[in-house]
């Protein structure tokens, strides 16, 4: 199974994961698959949940995957997963809390390869300061069978879209880290306070 | 938040034209707080001068050392860290900063069976602090004890019943426990968003989406005469559906055809 992310998508996560460096955050990722066995899922986009975790035991969860997944239609995508960055700079597990919105999106929207991106926090400090330039920070995890538990895959697994090298992604997306664009990335969180902060970002990286 | 105070307290503190206008107490405030916030920000080198200054100020306060202690925190020192707690608990045994910032040492440490532990028993003793109620219902979240959690917002409701706050968290909480068979769990719910849309003047956002989800659940999971929302909540249902289908269409009209899409509004 492969999977791929491209500077859209890559960018959001950073940059969410930036703004919040202290807490912990999520969203869903959206991308397209062409319905093959083997073809591949494409993720093209992110849009960020939350940055507290009571959110996720609210119902703005189904909230906001709801709404991601109208948002995602008009653009001719779907929901395909959900990413999640741990508050604690060691922790790299998988929380049950994670898991279970995994498992909304792989069984409620029916998408049986949908799959997690846990932001590998230290990889995360590394990517940013250039010190690991050609890997990205995530570890993907995926379900092979519905009665199956997430595992996490290799590092292959998880390629680059658009004819770009993880060294290129990391151009773009630390340029936008330098101007300061987090502060223009507004999650779902930040739209229930404020409802003119758009949550899609349209144009914010690319 | 922590950056700006960072920014702004540092060029407070270094030009020394604008910090003779604060009296001495309040100068040393400053120090103080903007070194909290260098925490935050991760300025070690620059929190740990302040923390100097203040030392010599103040060499024996109890005040500082905590400060001592959440730099060592910062730099990951947890064993030096917990010994200048446990110093500052031998002078003060009751000492709230000092029983706290352990709590914060097993957090980070990620031993959250060890903080929920402690902070049990500080609560045991200074039941009142509404911020230690929530970081624990917030240490019982993840690790998905959600009725404790839930003990958790009761209390603090309790002690500030005037902020709106905890009546969402607890609401938010009992939409996530209900099921099927429990949905007076959605009705008590509904109360709760209710009491907040009140404290709010009507404003918020996230107890409106909180009643059209409770809401929506009764009538999808219930079966016959429980599926039914009393006169009030039918009411309430559609004022919350109106005001939030117009706060779309107001503030921001390219997001009211997702709002529609979640089915859970009422209003065509």
């Amino acid at each position: 199974m492969a999977y791929g992310v491209n500077a859209q998508a890559v960018g959001k996560v950073v940059l969410h994961g930036a703004k919040y460096g202290a807490g912990e955050v999520c969203g869903a990722l959206l991308g397209r698959w062409d319905g093959a066995e083997d073809g591949p899922v494409l993720v093209e986009d992110a849009v960020p949940f939350f940055h507290k975790c009571e959110n996720k035991y609210s119902p703005l969860m189904e909230v906001a995957l709801a709404q991601a997944e109208s948002y995602a239609s008009t653009v001719g995508l779907k929901v395909v997963g959900f990413y999640q960055a741990n508050e604690r700079n060691d922790d790299g597990s998988l929380h049950a809390s994670t898991k279970r919105i995994g498992d909304a999106v792989r069984d409620k929207s029916g998408f049986p390869k949908a799959c997690l991106l846990l932001l590998n926090n230290e990889g995360f400090t590394s990517f940013l300061s250039g010190e690991a330039a050609d890997s990205l920070p995530f570890t993907l995890y995926v379900k092979r069978g519905a009665g199956s538990s997430w595992e996490a895959s290799r590092r292959e697994s998880l390629k680059c879209l658009g004819g770009l090298s993880i060294k290129v992604i990391r151009e773009i997306v630390m340029d936008k880290v330098a101007q300061g664009k987090q502060k223009d990335l507004y999650d779902f969180s930040e739209h229930i306070c404020d409802l003119s902060k758009d949550w899609r970002n349209v144009n914010l990286i690319v | 938040m922590s950056e700006q105070v960072a920014k702004h307290g540092k060029s407070l503190i270094q030009n020394s034209k604008r910090n003779r206008q604060l009296s001495e107490e309040e100068n040393w405030l400053v120090h103080e707080q903007v070194c909290y916030a260098l925490l935050d920000t991760g300025d070690i080198d620059e929190a740990k001068e302040i923390v100097e200054k203040l030392s010599l100020r103040f060499p024996k306060s109890l005040r500082v050392f905590l400060l001592q202690g959440a730099l060592c925190e910062c730099c990951e020192d947890y064993g030096k860290a917990q010994e200048v707690y446990e110093r500052i608990l031998q002078e003060n045994e009751a000492h709230q900063g000092a029983m706290k910032r352990q709590c914060c040492v097993a957090k980070a440490q990620g031993d959250t069976e060890k903080a929920i532990g402690m902070l049990k028993k500080y609560l045991d003793v200074f039941m009142t602090d509404v911020e230690a109620w929530e970081e624990l219902a917030s240490l019982y979240l993840s690790m998905q004890m959600t009725k404790q959690a839930a003990f958790c917002y009761e209390e603090a409701i309790l002690i500030q019943p005037q902020n709106p706050t905890n009546h969402l968290k607890y609401a938010d909480l009992l939409y996530v426990l209900s099921n099927a068979s429990t949905l007076h769990l959605l009705h008590q719910a509904i109360g709760y968003y209710s009491v907040v849309l009140d404290l709010t003047n009507g404003t918020s956002v996230h107890a409106k989406y909180g009643v059209l989800s409770c809401c929506d659940a009764i009538k999808s999971q219930g079966r016959g005469a429980s599926a039914k929302l009393t006169e009030d909540e039918e009411k309430l249902l559609s004022k919350v559906s109106r005001e939030l289908t117009t706060s779309y269409e107001e503030r921001s009209p390219q997001l009211a055809v997702h709002l529609k899409a979640t089915g859970i509004t009422t209003t065509t």
